[in-house]
């Protein structure tokens, strides 16, 4: 709960829309990976990379802080299987939790966590879920060097400002 | 939709190893394949990379148009291992780029197909649900989202490791669809896709498709495994999944096998299947309407590997109340070890003269049913009385077992029983060799008058196959109560045999002769096992004893034997128990 009120000053400002696409994050490199899917790296190879993500969901079925426990193990244990197939090892969910956004339609879902790949790194990310009507917002930090800071989370929100951009169908 | 879901899937599992391969053989790749555009549908996107290396030499008038989406998009029937391979390798030079959106698409693809399984064939889970069990999910979409980010920095950190890791996974689901797809009409190919996707995802997935689905769910998708099976024929008459499903369950539970639900499918008959007229595999007409259903004889392949036993071969080696072991010799002269549930006693002038017996073929895995006749047992020189108190009892002239050994000294007789051990998992007696670490190492070293002793390698594990040859005429069976307690078998257990005499409850002095049937080494102790009759079941059963506590209690009864055996004695109402050689 811890980024509500920085996301509802973010929110609540009402700027020019802007395509997806055309998102940057100062500091940062971008790669058009799909028309939804943005990847931002940095010039001097950091560790950390930031991936960008544009989906539709269901949004009849928002998450709820009642039920979230046992929704968030049931989708963790899908995403276990998701990592097996791609020879992911130990995912492992670290934090959890809803935070309320102005403007969004539905609460937004936090994640942190961890996983070890093929050659024995481990890899640490943090995402935030942004909901729109139709869509999801999907932010994504990922980090050889340990779990990332929220404070950069909330910078990209602020710089890539999700209440202003223009999403089809919305 | 579903059906274009599905074919997008297959299509999307079938790309994603492809796009590995060309990454660890860029050698290969098709410089000339244009990555589409990302904003365009999975199949379009496929189609569009795959139709300049597949169809290249297909003249425009003829080539299948990418917007039709239900179509077939490409056929591997005449292309070989190595043409898939470049066709793969060369097909995506956008591989890990386009990759995440593949995976992406594939997760979303087996959620969905997953979904599409439960909703077709499990109707109570969604009766006031329009959505299903599936609708209960969150977060799919974002799962796939993510995960995909994940992947795709895992690719492109350490592509090697990681595509060799991701292939070896792919290619388990991956040469059985191009094996086997390439052939189906296109509503197989859906089914068989759902199948091999819920089988891909089986053993990774088991413990959360069990949080997800419920128990419910996991036998669904447990038994959609069972289409893996359906081989692709042309003449197969179609069957939804939902229906396949139905007449699955009907057909299990009146007693038909995976095997035979199989064979009916593919004889085209599972759709016009009148259920209802269907009896029990218990019942004499059930079994009729099998044979006729399966139709063995307009299958060759089954007639081939059916074994044919000579009638007149029956040895019995065993025969309970229940059940009947026997060798059967086929004109080669290889013996195959049955074991029999009887079905039925065949009376006549209320002696027995024959039994209806069921027994697993090690050749086909079908159930046979046999009728067994006295006669038959004659011809055989073996004499069974079938009078309940004497079951079991074989004289020792007419021993069948001695039978079974002549053919067993035989160098050959090892390979055929390796051989019967692996196809006969049902037999009890060769589940003793089914115990050995390595069966290919067990060689017959010693040989006893009645009996085959194997030993590995090693020498740790011996295992003797010895069959009670003999009880006295006088003696009385022996209740296994005066039996399981320690310190009530004579030394002579380091040959063949044990004595063992007592009193029943009834006044009535029993002595038998029990035979080891098999010694093991468990952490160090080394334990026997003997036959025994259980005069309850009327049936012989096995007793382990520790070797190391029957020679402490030794034949001569020692103050702690006899201690045990007192208190043995008294638990079990026992009047007396006397050890004899």
């Amino acid at each position: 709960m811890r980024y509500w009120p920085i996301l509802l000053i973010l929110f609540s400002t009402q700027l020019l829309s802007a395509d997806f696409e055309k998102v940057v994050i100062s500091g940062y490199e971008k790669e058009v990976l799909s028309s939804n899917h943005l990847r931002f790296f940095k010039k001097d190879k950091s560790s950390d990379v930031i991936h960008l993500q544009l989906d539709t969901y269901d949004s009849s079925k928002p998450w709820k802080e009642n039920s979230l426990k046992k929704d968030i193990n049931e989708m963790f244990s899908k995403r276990k299987t998701m990592y097996s197939i791609a020879g992911i090892t130990q995912p492992t969910l670290l934090n959890f939790e809803l935070v309320n956004v102005d403007k969004m339609i539905n609460p937004a879902l936090k994640l942190s966590g961890s996983y070890v790949l093929i050659n024995k790194k481990k890899i640490w990310f943090e995402e935030i879920n942004l909901y729109y009507k139709k869509h999801f917002l999907q932010i994504k930090v990922i980090d050889q060097n340990g779990l990332v800071s929220s404070k950069l989370i909330s910078s990209i929100i602020s710089e890539i400002k999700p209440t202003t951009l223009e999403v089809d169908n919305e | 939709m579903n059906k274009f879901i599905s074919i997008s899937l297959v299509i999307s599992i079938l790309i994603m190893p492809m796009n590995l391969l060309w990454a660890a053989d860029p050698v290969n790749g098709c410089l000339d394949c244009v990555a589409p555009k990302s904003t365009e549908n999975t199949f379009k996107l496929l189609c569009k990379n795959v139709d300049d290396i597949v169809c290249k030499n297909v003249p425009d008038s003829q080539r299948r148009s990418c917007n039709e989406e239900d179509k077939d998009l490409f056929s591997f029937k005449n292309m070989n291992r190595n043409q898939i391979y470049q066709f793969t390798a060369g097909c995506f030079k956008s591989s890990i780029t386009s990759f995440t959106e593949f995976f992406t698409d594939l997760m979303k693809g087996i959620w969905s197909a997953t979904k599409s399984v439960s909703e077709l064939t499990v109707n109570s889970f969604s009766k006031n649900d329009e959505v299903g069990i599936w609708g209960k999910l969150k977060g799919a979409y974002e799962s796939s989202s993510s995960v995909a980010a994940d992947i795709f920095e895992a690719a492109k950190s350490d592509p090697g490791a990681y595509l060799e890791q991701i292939m070896n996974k792919i290619a388990a689901i991956i040469h059985p669809m191009i094996d086997n797809f390439a052939c189906l009409n296109p509503q197989l190919k859906v089914e068989k896709s759902c199948a091999f996707i819920t089988d891909f995802l089986m053993p990774p997935v088991f413990l959360a498709s069990a949080l997800v689905l419920g128990f419910k769910g996991l036998k669904v998708i447990k038994s959609a495994r069972l289409l893996k099976e359906i081989e692709a024929t042309s003449n197969v008459t179609k069957l939804s999944l939902k229906h396949y499903q139905q007449h699955f369950n009907q057909l299990k539970v009146l007693g038909y096998s995976e095997s035979d639900i199989d064979k009916i499918y593919k004889a085209g008959k599972l759709e016009t299947l009148d259920l209802n007229a269907l009896k029990p595999l218990s019942t004499r007409d059930g079994l009729a309407q099998r044979l006729s259903l399966i139709d063995l004889k307009s299958d060759p392949a089954i007639q081939i590997k059916k074994p044919i036993v000579k009638e007149n071969a029956f040895v019995p080696l065993n025969l309970t109340k229940d059940d009947i072991t026997f060798v059967g010799l086929n004109p080669k002269g290889e013996a195959y070890l049955l074991e029999a549930k009887i079905l039925e006693r065949i009376l006549e002038d209320g002696k027995e003269i024959a039994y209806r017996v069921q027994y697993i073929d090690p050749k086909t895995k079908e159930v046979t049913v046999k009728k067994l006749t006295n006669s038959m047992m004659a011809n055989a020189k073996v004499r069974v009385n079938p009078k309940p108190s004497n079951v079991g009892i074989i004289k020792d002239s007419d021993d069948p077992y001695s039978e079974f050994l002549r053919l067993d000294k035989e160098a050959s007789q090892l390979a055929n029983l390796k051989k019967i051990q692996e196809e006969n998992e049902q037999s009890s007696l060769f589940q003793e060799f089914m115990d050995l670490k390595n069966p290919k190492t067990v060689k017959p070293n010693v040989q006893y008058e009645n009996s085959v002793n194997f030993t590995n390698e090693d020498g740790i594990e011996k295992y003797k196959i010895i069959k009670t040859k003999s009880i006295q005429k006088e003696q009385v069976p022996l209740d296994t109560k005066s039996i399981g307690s320690r310190g009530l078998i004579s030394e002579q257990f380091s040959s063949n045999y044990l004595t063992i005499s007592a009193k029943d409850a009834m006044g009535n002095t029993g002595r038998m002769k029990a035979e080891i049937t098999k010694t093991f080494k468990d952490r160090g102790e080394e334990f026997v096992i003997i036959n025994i009759m259980d005069t309850t079941s009327q049936s012989m059963k096995p007793h382990t004893f520790s070797i190391s506590e029957l020679k402490r209690m030794g034949p001569k009864e020692s103050p702690e034997s006899e201690k045990l055996i007192n208190q043995f004695k008294k638990a079990n109402g026992i009047q007396s128990i006397d050890l004899n050689h």
